[in-house]
């Protein structure tokens, strides 16, 4: 008998206090007291502040009097060139560099859950077209066709003169979540084929059709429970690498945009201002850190699954 | 009007240059066992398959197969599926791998239920208790898994599968090839006492002519293809007139050989 493993108490401890932190955080980094959200509130005068926590030079600490004196709480990350508070920012551009990687990792598995069992079930020559399609796909860098499809579709807004800032935000992340998903479904496809092909060679699944199971019926309650597993494996390993990817894309400029902050931009700002002169070094670490952190998080998780539902690739 | 349940014409099926079946006609009464014997690759398999229109799309049928008057070959995949496992039903040589690991028994029993005849939850369950215990399987074991049942068991639970619609046609293709002896003789007594019961046709296809004297009423003797024997059990048991046919009656070891 396999023993079986259970998720250690700390973990789960962990990650449910990560999460509470991080919807509590969200909260109050988006709070708005009349002078804009938090994580947009520029003050020039708390500008390139160090974490509070850090010892100040002179020019600091004078600043730092200044700021108490006017009524600024303290900031545990440090502020960005604009006097932005960057824990907020890193919280509300890891709110979006997750939302952007699980609705990515969503239309990446759900398009290639659907070309995989599509292509396995029609066989034939309508498999050997979409399957060269994939082929074909995965030839071309992907990231490539992420920036040409993200360019595209800002282009679209920019000229459109009568269309709102924010709805132009909201085009720029859609077209790069869009972006993101098209271009990872092409594993998901390949490996959902290769088990739907072995699971209908099946000879229960004859006696299904034997007994008059419709094609609609055969997949809903035959085919895709035997999927599933298979499915939520891909899902969990497709999401960090979406988040790599959306935060790879915003550290070149092209992903998010400021002043929509996310993980890629703010490092981007960080790498700026590392210079031996001045080296403000929180700005370029706690993005990283949170980028780091989760994908290891996330990977564990899909790991740990992917020994749970086959048990034969544990090592 | 007495109509045959299943009439076949000229039945033809090739894939590709491969003929597997040629020409093959033959007729199955109400009430009436036919059994198809040959060894393997003579055709008998991809016949039963043909009836039901579960052949891969590579293959090229012509021909009639007539089942109850309408002609299955012509039929649209949606008419044929509704005839599937509600008139006409078919038990494997498998019943090991062909029934859904991950499903109850009952659940598989009762689904041919849900699909033909659109019963609630509660009538598909007393339907299929019912004809458990007709093959007898006890029916409190409606909700174990396949992994819990011996070989003859599974059979048993495919045969209560195939029934529970009450079909008019019965298919068993090598329903005991997979099982030891005293098994596969229970489970050729309760295929007996069904048919007698319910009075319903039967095609029986096996590798074994001694086993199927025992069922048939008529049986055809297929090879390569084609049918070079046909007749009632008793008369090409004891009077064969072909040569593979008496080559297939020797074929079968018996004890005394043995000793």
């Amino acid at each position: 008998m396999a023993q079986k493993r259970g998720i250690p108490k700390i973990w789960i401890c962990a990650v449910t206090l990560a999460a509470v932190v991080f919807i509590l955080g969200f909260i109050w980094a988006v709070s708005d007291n009349g002078d804009g959200r938090r994580f947009e509130r520029t003050n020039v005068a708390a500008a390139l502040m160090p974490p509070s926590w850090w010892h100040y030079s002179e020019i600091q600490l004078e600043q730092a009097e200044h700021l108490k004196s006017n009524g600024v709480s303290r900031t545990l990350f440090g502020t960005d060139q604009l006097g932005r508070d960057l824990f907020a920012r890193c919280i509300v551009g890891g709110a979006i560099s997750i939302c952007v990687g699980l609705f990515a990792a969503c239309i990446a598995v759900f398009v290639g859950t659907m070309w995989g069992t599509i292509a396995a079930v029609r066989g034939g020559k309508v498999d050997a077209a979409m399957m060269r399609m994939v082929d074909i796909l995965y030839g071309l860098p992907s990231i490539m066709l992420v920036v040409l499809i993200t360019v595209a579709a800002n282009s679209l807004t920019n000229n459109a003169t009568s269309i709102s800032h924010s709805f132009q935000e909201f085009v720029n992340v859609l077209a790069l979540l869009a972006a993101i998903g098209i271009v990872s479904w092409l594993t998901v496809s390949r490996v959902i084929r290769g088990q739907v092909q072995s699971i209908i060679a099946r000879p229960a699944m004859d006696a299904c059709r034997v007994i008059g199971v419709g094609p609609i019926r055969t997949y809903t309650h035959h085919l895709f429970p035997a999927l599933l597993g298979t499915i939520i494996v891909y899902a969990t390993l497709t999401v960090p690498t979406a988040i790599l990817s959306e935060a790879f894309l915003s550290f070149l400029g092209i992903g998010i945009r400021e002043p929509l902050p996310s993980w890629g931009n703010l490092a981007a700002d960080g790498l700026g201002q590392l210079n031996p002169v001045h080296s403000r070094w929180w700005l370029l670490l706690w993005p990283c850190l949170c980028i780091a952190m989760t994908l290891v998080m996330m990977n564990w998780a899909g790991q740990s699954l992917r020994r749970r539902v086959d048990p034969r690739s544990s090592v | 009007m007495n109509q045959s349940v299943l009439q076949i014409n000229d039945l033809s099926i090739s894939f590709g240059m491969q003929h597997a079946v040629e020409n093959v006609s033959f007729t199955i009464e109400r009430g009436e066992t036919l059994s198809i014997v040959g060894e393997s690759g003579s055709g008998k398999s991809v016949t039963a398959m043909a009836i039901l229109g579960l052949l891969p799309p590579t293959a090229r049928v012509s021909g009639e197969i007539f089942f109850e008057g309408s002609n299955l070959l012509s039929a649209t995949p949606k008419q044929i599926r509704s005839v599937r496992g509600d008139k006409i039903a078919m038990i494997f040589q498998e019943p090991m791998s062909s029934l859904n690991p991950v499903f109850t028994i009952g659940e598989q029993i009762e689904e041919a239920v849900f699909i033909h005849r659109n019963e609630r939850k509660k009538v598909a369950k007393s339907m299929a208790i019912e004809v458990m215990e007709e093959v007898g399987l006890d029916g409190e074991r409606f909700s174990a898994y396949p992994h819990e049942f011996s070989g003859g068991m599974r059979q048993r639970v495919m045969i209560a599968m195939a029934l529970v619609c009450e079909p008019v046609l019965l298919i068993a293709d090598e329903p005991t090839t997979a099982l030891d002896a005293t098994t596969s003789r229970q489970i050729m007594e309760l295929l007996l006492e069904i048919k007698e019961t319910r009075g319903m046709s039967m095609l029986f296809i096996s590798h074994n002519l001694h086993l199927v004297t025992s069922i048939a009423d008529t049986v055809c003797v297929m090879q390569q293809g084609g049918i070079v024997e046909q007749g009632t059990a008793a008369s090409v048991l004891k009077q064969p007139s072909h040569q593979y046919t008496r080559e297939l009656i020797d074929c079968i070891p018996s004890l005394s050989v043995v000793r």
